[in-house]
Parts: C-alpha cells; sequence; structure tokens
C-alpha cells in the first residue's frame, strides 16, 4: 500500500473538476478511478494510490493531479517539448554488482518556494521508502547545476578512497565514516553489506555529488529556494524503474514551469537517454476489449474512454493503436489497457450478469468428515474452539510434552512473538485456551477440530496435513471414565462401533490412567492430564482429553 | 406469635404484610411488630411502600348493598322506553342515564321528536367490579387510579395515603426456616414413584439461582462458515483442498508474481526452515520462467529481468488459497476435470504479521473461481451479486482495484447499516492470461477472495479478533453466541 500525503490547499487549486464539497467529490472520483481517499482536513490530504495499478507517476501532486483532471476530460494529455541535451554521464563497469544503473536528467529555469521544495523532498523520500524498499531498488537525489562539471562518472571505489563533506557535515569525510558516523549512513549501511566498494557520482574535477542511497554532497547536494537550475539523478537495481521515475519526476517538474533537458548515460554496452517523453505502442482489438468487459463498444468510444485514462489511441481497422507513457510501470499486456477502459467507463456503469452455468456444487470430504465430528462433540455438550496451526516448538514440546520427532515444520522467522513452527497435536492450543479462560465457571468442555502438519519428505511440498481433533474436558470431577464414554461415543457417531483399546505409557498423561485408541476412522489417545503439564500451563483444574488422527480417504 | 411460624410462610419474593396477616389468621399490628424483630435479627427483609388505600364512604356501603343507579336504570329498562317518562317511572335523575351510557349499557335513538332509550347491555360496569374489589383489596393498583378517582367524585369512596409493608426471606432466615422442615423428603426415588408416596415433600424455592447449563456449541466463525459454504453448493461451486505448506511456485510463479514482489518478502510472508524446498513439475515451470522472462505466447512482456528455480522451489506457508486454486486450474487445463466449472473454498492462510485487535498471522479465507465460455467482467459482477444478497447483502458497489495476478480487478463493497458506511467485502478478477494460458486454458476464469475473520467482525460486532480464534480466545463469547442465525433474530 502506497499513501500519498498532499497539503488540502495545494490540491485544492490544482483540482479543477471539484465544485461543490471537495472531500465528497474527492472520494468519489478516487473510488472510480481505484484509489482511496484515506484521510481530507484543512491542512492535508491523504490518498492511497495502491488500487490503480501502484503507478509511479501517481506519487506526487502533479501526477496525481494529471490523473484525477484527465478522468475528469478537464487534461487531453500529451509530452511537453524538451530540450536534446549533450551532457554525459558515464557508468563504470565496477558499480555492475554493487547498484548497476543510473538515470539523469536536467531542470531548467525552475522556480521553487519553500513548500514545493519541501514537496519534493518528501516526493523523493515517499518513491525511496516504497517502490524503493527502502532505497534498495530505488533512490533519488537533487543537486545544484551550476557547479557541476561535465562529464560526470559514476563508478565504485572502496569505502576508504571515498572522500567528501555528507549532507549536514562540513568536514570531509571518508566513505567508511559516513556509514559508521553519519546518521544516514548508519540507518542505510546495510544496502552495501558484504561489497568491498561503495557506489559515487562525481563531476569532471573529482568531486563528489553523492554517494547513491546514502546521502549527498554537503555543496552540491544543499538545494536552496529560488530560481535555479537543478540536476536529477535516480539510481537503483531495476533499469525500468528508473526510467519510469524519470519519466514522471520529469513531466512534474515540466508542470511546474521548468524546462527539461536530457542526458546522456553511457553504459558499457549502450547509451540511454533520460527522461524519456515517448510512449509504447499497444495493439488492442475491439473484440478483446468487449469479450473481457462485455460490452459493445466501438472504437470510438474506446478512444474516448482511452483519453480519460491519459492513453492517446489511433484507430486502425478494428483495431487500436494505444501509446503508453514510459511513466506506466504497470501495463504489460493489453488487458491492462482493456482494464483501463473499464475504469473510465465506471464500474458503476456495468450492468451484473446473473450466473447462467449450470454446475453441480459438493463439499469436500474433509469438511463432510469435519462436520461429522463437529455435530458429534456438539451433541455432547461440548463447545468448538478454533485454535492457530501457528504455534511454539517450546510449547509443543517441553511444556505439552509432545514427543520431538524432528518432523516439525519450523518457521524461518516470524513477526508475532514466541511463534516458530506449525502445530503437530491440537494439544498445546487447546490447554493455552483452558488456561486463559480460568475465570469462567466450570465444567469446561472444549474441542476443536481441524488441520496439522508434518515434515513428510515423500510429499511434493515436502509436508504432510493431518486432520486431527481432540478435546478437553476441565472440571473438579473430570476423570478417565468420562473421556473414555467420549472416546467410544465419537466412535458410534463416526460409525465404528468396534474400537481398540490398550494401555498407553505416555508422558502426557497420568501413569496408568491413559489409553491408546485404534479404529476404522481414527486412531489416538486419550486420558487423565499429566499434572505438571497442568502446572505448566497454568492450569489449576483436573483435565482429561483426547486426541485422535482422523481417516483421510 | 412465634416468628418461626411466620419465618415458615416466607419466600424469597416480597409479599403484603395484610396476606399474611389473614393467612397466619393473626392481627395486622402482631404482624407487624414479629416482623421488624426478624428483620432486627437480619431473617427477614422488610420494604415500605407508599400506597393509596380506598375504603368507602357510609353513602359507598349503603349504595354497595342496594346497587349502584344505573344498575338499578338498567335492571327495570323495558327494551325500548321514552326518556323522561322512564325517569320519572323509577324516580332516578339523568345522571344514572349518563354512566348507563358510558358502560355500554343503552343507547339514544331519536325517533319523530322523541327521544328513546334502548338497552344494549348490562355487563359488570368498571366501577361496580372496582367496588367489588376493594373489599378485598383495598390498594389502588396502578390503572385504577381513575375509575378510584371517578367513585371519589361521586362520593362513594375515601381514598386514603398509607404505608405498606412487604416482607421476603433472608438467606440467612431460610437457614433458620429450613431446620424445621428438614424432616420432609427432597428426592422423590423410584421407590416413591413405584408405591406411591402421598406424603409432603419438602418444597423448592423455584426462583433461587441454579447452575448454568452450557450447550454444546459450533464456534461462531464456523457457523458463518457454514452458511456460507451453504450458500456457496447451492450456486453449483464444489469445494476444494489443497496444502498448507507450498511452493513459492504455486503461491507466486504461476500467478505471475515476479520474484522480486514485495509479497515475497521474508517481512510478508512465512518461509520455512524445514522443509526447505518443494518438486515443482518441470515442464510448467519452463514454460512460467519464459512467462516471466518475456511474456512467452501470453502477448505480454513479462514482469521480471531474471526468473530462478532455486527461488521458486522455497517452501513457504500459503499467503492465499489462490494456490490451491491454480492447483485444481491445472487439472481442467489438462482435461482432467470437466468444464464448465465452479469451484470454492474456505481454508486456513498466513501472513508474517504480528498479532493486534484487527490482525491474526493465520485467518479463513474465503475464495472461488468459475471456468466456462464467454465470461467477462459483468459475468463476476453477477456471481458477487448473487451470492452477497444470498447472505443478505443487498447493497453493493464495485470499485476498480490493482492485483498483480488479475486485470480487470475489482474489489467488493457492501453497505453496512448498523456502521452506516460502505465496508469492503471482497476482491477479485479476471485471472490474468499471463497465469492461465501456461495452464492451457483459454476460457476467461473469474476468481474472489475474501477474508472470513473480517466478515466475522463486521457481522458479529466484534473488536479483538483474538477474542475469536486462538489462545486467547474467549470461552464465554462461544457459550453465549446466540444459535439462532441472523435471519430469524
Amino acid at each position: 500500500m502506497v499513501v500519498v500525503n498532499i497539503p488540502t490547499k495545494t490540491l485544492k487549486e490544482k483540482l479543477k473538476l471539484l465544485k461543490g464539497d471537495f472531500k465528497k467529490n474527492l472520494e468519489e472520483t478516487l473510488f472510480k478511478i481505484g484509489m482511496a481517499l484515506e484521510e481530507c482536513n484543512e491542512e492535508e490530504t491523504i490518498i492511497d494510490i495502491a488500487g490503480a495499478g501502484n503507478r509511479i507517476d501517481t506519487v506526487s501532486l502533479e501526477g496525481l493531479t494529471r490523473v484525477v483532471n484527465a478522468y475528469d476530460g478537464k487534461l487531453n494529455f500529451h509530452f511537453p517539448t524538451v530540450k536534446k541535451g549533450k551532457n554525459v554521464i558515464n557508468v563504470h563497469a565496477s558499480v555492475a554488482d554493487v547498484r548497476p544503473f543510473m538515470g539523469n536528467f536536467i531542470v531548467r529555469n525552475i522556480y521553487l518556494d519553500d513548500d514545493s521544495l519541501t514537496r519534493i523532498i518528501n516526493y523523493q523520500e515517499k518513491i525511496a521508502s516504497t517502490f524503493g524498499r527502502n532505497r534498495k531498488v530505488l533512490g533519488m537525489g537533487l543537486f545544484k547545476m551550476p557547479a557541476i562539471k561535465f562529464p560526470l562518472q559514476y563508478i565504485a571505489l572502496p569505502s576508504k578512497e571515498i572522500k567528501f563533506a555528507p549532507l549536514g557535515f562540513e568536514k570531509e569525510m571518508t566513505g567508511e565514516e559516513i556509514l559508521k558516523k553519519h546518521e544516514k549512513g548508519k540507518e542505510y549501511s546495510d544496502l552495501f553489506s558484504g561489497k568491498s566498494k561503495l557506489p559515487i557520482l562525481r563531476d569532471a574535477s573529482g568531486k563528489i555529488l553523492t554517494m547513491p542511497g546514502i546521502t549527498n554532497s554537503n555543496d552540491l547536494g544543499r538545494v536552496e529556494p529560488g530560481k535555479q537550475d537543478l540536476f536529477v539523478e535516480a539510481t537503483g537495481t531495476n533499469l525500468q524503474m528508473i526510467v519510469q521515475l524519470l519519466t514522471a519526476n520529469a513531466l512534474d517538474f515540466a508542470d511546474m514551469g521548468g524546462l527539461i533537458e536530457t542526458c546522456l548515460v553511457k553504459y558499457s554496452d549502450k547509451t540511454v537517454e533520460f527522461p524519456q517523453f515517448s510512449f509504447d505502442k499497444y495493439m488492442v482489438s475491439l473484440n478483446e476489449i468487449n469479450s473481457l468487459l462485455g460490452l459493445g463498444i466501438n472504437s470510438k468510444q474506446a478512444a474516448k474512454l482511452l483519453e480519460r485514462m491519459m492513453l492517446p489511441s489511433k484507430e486502425n481497422g478494428k483495431n487500436l493503436v494505444v501509446s503508453v507513457p514510459r511513466f506506466r510501470s504497470d501495463v504489460v499486456h493489453n488487458v491492462d489497457i482493456v482494464e483501463d477502459i473499464a475504469r473510465a467507463y465506471g464500474f458503476d456503469n456495468f450492468i451484473p450478469l446473473p450466473p447462467s452455468v449450470y454446475t453441480f456444487g459438493k463439499k469436500h470430504e474433509k469438511n463432510i468428515l469435519f462436520d461429522a465430528v463437529v455435530n458429534s462433540f456438539v451433541g455432547f455438550g461440548f463447545q468448538q474452539v478454533i485454535g492457530m496451526i501457528l504455534s511454539n516448538k517450546e510449547s509443543e514440546t517441553t511444556k505439552a510434552k509432545l514427543k520431538d520427532n524432528g518432523k516439525f515444520v519450523e518457521l524461518h522467522s516470524s513477526r508475532a512473538l514466541g511463534l516458530n513452527c506449525c502445530r503437530q497435536s491440537l494439544f498445546s492450543g487447546l490447554l493455552s485456551i483452558t488456561a486463559s479462560n480460568k475465570h469462567y465457571s466450570y465444567p469446561q468442555k472444549i474441542f476443536e477440530v481441524g488441520e496439522c502438519l508434518e515434515v513428510d519428505e515423500n510429499n511434493e511440498t515436502g509436508a504432510k496435513t493431518t486432520w486431527k481433533t481432540a478435546a478437553i474436558i476441565a472440571s473438579a470431577t473430570a476423570n478417565f471414565a468420562e473421556i473414555k464414554a467420549t472416546v467410544e461415543a465419537l466412535g458410534k457417531c463416526l460409525d465404528d462401533y468396534k474400537l481398540k483399546i490398550e494401555p498407553l505409557e505416555d508422558d502426557r498423561f497420568i501413569a496408568g490412567r491413559s489409553a491408546k485408541v485404534t479404529g476404522k476412522m481414527f486412531n489416538g489417545v486419550f486420558g487423565e492430564v499429566d499434572l505438571n503439564i497442568l502446572r505448566n500451563f497454568n492450569i489449576e483444574m483436573p483435565c482429561t482429553a483426547l486426541e485422535v488422527e482422523l481417516r483421510q480417504k | 406469635m412465634d416468628g418461626s411460624l411466620l419465618l415458615q410462610r416466607l419466600t424469597g419474593e416480597f409479599q403484603p404484610v395484610e396476606k399474611l396477616a389473614s393467612a397466619l389468621n393473626a392481627p395486622l399490628s402482631t404482624l407487624a411488630s414479629v416482623s421488624s424483630q426478624l428483620e432486627a435479627e437480619g431473617l427477614v427483609e422488610i420494604k415500605r411502600e407508599k400506597k393509596t388505600l380506598c375504603e368507602l364512604t357510609l353513602g359507598g356501603v349503603d349504595t354497595v348493598k342496594k346497587g349502584l343507579p344505573e344498575r338499578k336504570l338498567i335492571s327495570s329498562l323495558f327494551a325500548e322506553e321514552e326518556v323522561s317518562s322512564l325517569l320519572s317511572r323509577i324516580g332516578l335523575d339523568s345522571i344514572a342515564l349518563q354512566w348507563a351510557k358510558k358502560n355500554n349499557w343503552v343507547m339514544l335513538l331519536n325517533a319523530s321528536g322523541r327521544t328513546l332509550v334502548k338497552k344494549i347491555g348490562d355487563g359488570k360496569s368498571e366501577h361496580e367490579k372496582f367496588l367489588e374489589k376493594i373489599q378485598r383489596n383495598a390498594v389502588v393498583e396502578s390503572g385504577e387510579e381513575r375509575v378510584a378517582k371517578e367513585l371519589r367524585d361521586r362520593k362513594l369512596v375515601k381514598l386514603i395515603d398509607a404505608t405498606m409493608l412487604f416482607i421476603k426471606i433472608t438467606k440467612k432466615g431460610m437457614l433458620a426456616a429450613k431446620g424445621k422442615e428438614e424432616e420432609l423428603p427432597t428426592q422423590v426415588t423410584p421407590q416413591m414413584v413405584k408405591q406411591g408416596f402421598q406424603g409432603k415433600l419438602r418444597e423448592y424455592d423455584v426462583e433461587a439461582d441454579v447452575s448454568p447449563v452450557f450447550p454444546g456449541k459450533m464456534h461462531p466463525l464456523q457457523l458463518l462458515a457454514s452458511e456460507m459454504r451453504e450458500v456457496l453448493i447451492g450456486m453449483g461451486f464444489q469445494e476444494m483442498n489443497g496444502p498448507l505448506v507450498e511452493s513459492s511456485f504455486w503461491n507466486f510463479d504461476v500467478m505471475f508474481m515476479p520474484q522480486n514482489h514485495p509479497n515475497r518478502d521474508l517481512m510478508d510472508t512465512f518461509f520455512l526452515k524445514q522443509p526447505q524446498r518443494a518438486n515443482i513439475p518441470p515442464r510448467l515451470a519452463s514454460v512460467v520462467k519464459e512467462v516471466h522472462l518475456n511474456g512467452w505466447k501470453t502477448g505480454s512482456k513479462g514482469c521480471s529481468k531474471s526468473w530462478n528455480i532455486n527461488e521458486a522451489a522455497k517452501t513457504i506457508l500459503r499467503t492465499h488459497t489462490t494456490a490451491t486454486t491454480f492447483r485444481y486450474l491445472e487439472k481442467i487445463g489438462k482435461g482432467e476435470i470437466k468444464t464448465p466449472c465452479k469451484f470454492f473454498s474456505i481454508n486456513k492462510v498466513f501472513r508474517n504479521e504480528s498479532i493486534d485487535r484487527t490482525h491474526l498471522p493465520e485467518f479463513h479465507q474465503i475464495e472461488g473461481f468459475v471456468v466456462a465460455d464467454n465470461l467477462n467482467l459483468r459475468s463476476l459482477m453477477g456471481v458477487f451479486t448473487e451470492f452477497y444478497n444470498e447472505l443478505g447483502i443487498s447493497k453493493i458497489r464495485f470499485k476498480p482495484v490493482f492485483n498483480p495476478y488479475t486485470e480487470p480487478s475489482m474489489e467488493i463493497f457492501g453497505y453496512h447499516d448498523a456502521l452506516a458506511k460502505w465496508v469492503e467485502i471482497g476482491n477479485s478478477g479476471i485471472f490474468r492470461p499471463e497465469t492461465t494460458l501456461p495452464l492451457g486454458l483459454k476460457q476467461n476464469v473469474i476468481a474472489w477472495g475474501l477474508a472470513l475473520e473480517r466478515a466475522a467482525m463486521i457481522l458479529f460486532g466484534v473488536d479483538d479478533i483474538r477474542k475469536v480464534m486462538g489462545a486467547s480466545t474467549d470461552l464465554q463469547w462461544i457459550r453465549d453466541f446466540p444459535e439462532l442465525p441472523e435471519v430469524l433474530r
């Protein structure tokens, strides 16, 4: 989810459509486009852009404004003219396995006040933290143009050989020092952990502009408000994303009144010009559109709808040649264009077709069996609970005394405290629930029917799902006879009148008070729960329990 | 009088002291003094209430004896009679006639200038009933105030304000009284039934608290899931089931989710330490690789510059049941399952999230899909309109959304009357050609999913999901959850 924050006052000025109740109209328009208005107060408007394709061009105020105004028919999209520049950035082979890609352009004659400068800096942070995945994939910077001497070089150097004053510092530091002492250096040093070299961008006179991903130079990177020329830089691991980002960003600067001048970025095998104010062409047939959407629109109507999505198109027989601007990060197939037509048509305007395909419905065998078990236990007066499959190995083994057979499905890592495996048994979950309900009246009779997991090398995914049911009776008079009667009743409910019941030695139960049950539909154990287990779970009531694995056909 | 006699008579409910006095055949004053003594010992509780008492005046006593004037009138009235001749004949004034009219005993008719009285009834009037009642119980109960005032205005009764005493036994009093009753048998035995026991059994306090019965109960989530399952089966959907431990391949790669997609991060998905690798169908894997890199024959540009089979083989806990959907779609593509077909499941999925009031790292996903010829966005909308309608949600709205593996995609919003707002109740779409063509499916496949717990939180008004599922389950919530489905409440 990417959320964009914009000053409400500025947004109001830019959006031409929304007369009347601004908030209500904005919310409704965003709903139709697929975005969501999270908040709109006097100060700030917060918009979730994810639903509209998570497009990199909608992160900025200018980009959002374009999308909303075009959707409302108030903007006919085209790229502005761009000045072909000759400034070169040479990419050295050494960056290939550090941070391989760089893209740049120049903005001339742009006036920035305090507000717009703050907005641009926030925008760059937002791009880096969302699309850039905390600068790992993408990051960008802004520099004062006049002092830069071209051509530039993007190169990776050993950290000790890098020397410049980073943002906020007057004094020069080495790359190593920056990673250890500079606030941003510490925060983002992980980006280059394990690498022997760090990337830098330096000019023809050897002055360093930036150590991409970490920080800019205190000299060239300190942009102040006023009328000026700027140099824009983006780096990362995905060239296509840099193309999309810089196309969108240059368009924003043009909308703010700047003149865009291209830069040439020279790789060992190619030269790439940025920004790319151009289109990719897609040939979409009317039939594709109408069969996917269930509509009967003609090419004129389709073209009109596409225009509202900032997609210029030309008729070509029964096809449309659609021009997709380079900033569209979400279009890779004709269906993506067809969906844009649907958005422009308005989801509210589609008439739902009642289902007409005739098929038979059927319950899965698992739930036929589970339902029979649930109904049985409910009949015995038990309350159903639903535990979690995710569990804690110590709770399963040390606390609930399940023998560790080495077959636990184990998690690599978990954000939820204590979860590190999947349950093999329902016991520890039921005991935990019993422990959390000590303040309610007894007897407490609870059961669960559910899935457990264990490692199974013969299985395609390396694990097998088992179906188990377990129950606990917690009461001052809980006893073996009662739980045995429950097991036998369950057998009969599942059409098994001949359960085999034998004595069992199992740490989980009091010695001499547990049994193994073998039957047609299930195998398992039951008995009076070991008193140490009850103490481990902080349960203060005698408990009996049963657990059986249900047969899978 | 002995206080124990009074104690035997008392119950856990307040009784008026007059009633006790007549039952014990003792003067009121005696009873009052005995009970205040018992009250001091803590054996009884006395409630004092201000009441209005009603007493006949001298004239009232006389009138009750002779009958009210209107009664006199009605009993001497012929079927139909002229007004003035009637009144003079029986010697009453027009007031008697007015009360007779009010009681619906007579009606007046106009016939050629003369007014006739016609008899239409003679049932007991309110006044008569009340006068009879106050001879048994002098208290003016609520609802009787109007009649009492009318009779006072007729000078037949006097109204007096008084304090009434009500007495009930306390727990301590019960124990004291029990001593006297112990010899009576409590339990009815089979013996007594056979032999026809005629003696007295101990009486119970039927209003005393008993220990509660906790009936066997399905979990509320199970009730909701069953209801949804019933609706879907009714709509012709077959239930599917698939593995909880999945390969990244079936959970992500077949769905055209690039291997660097944020959802495939350790921070979002549970990757496994054991087992670590799953087997992957090699032929399909090579096609999927092409799809990712260059779109293969799907008309797509692809979604990634690289694709590694080792990444696809990594095991995870499935993040959505769509992994199972794709296992079924593969069978459909191979012709092992015939089309048209509809499938659904309500099963557990896992997300690497921390636990809070609204999030659990595992929850149930309701998921369904349809494979048939000529399905489109409107068919998708039609399926939901019917599904949610069956569940009682008739106001729904569709919103475009971005999903990695469906296009077009839409969220379904339902209007929640109690919350008075639109809430998201599902996500859906038509599977991208990049996902279906490699499986050999040429038709459009429509699909949707929603979280059962989310629906439950909205429908049950639950504000903390932790009490519904997992170790902090609130047993009392389950015990108290009504069995009666919402539609009948």
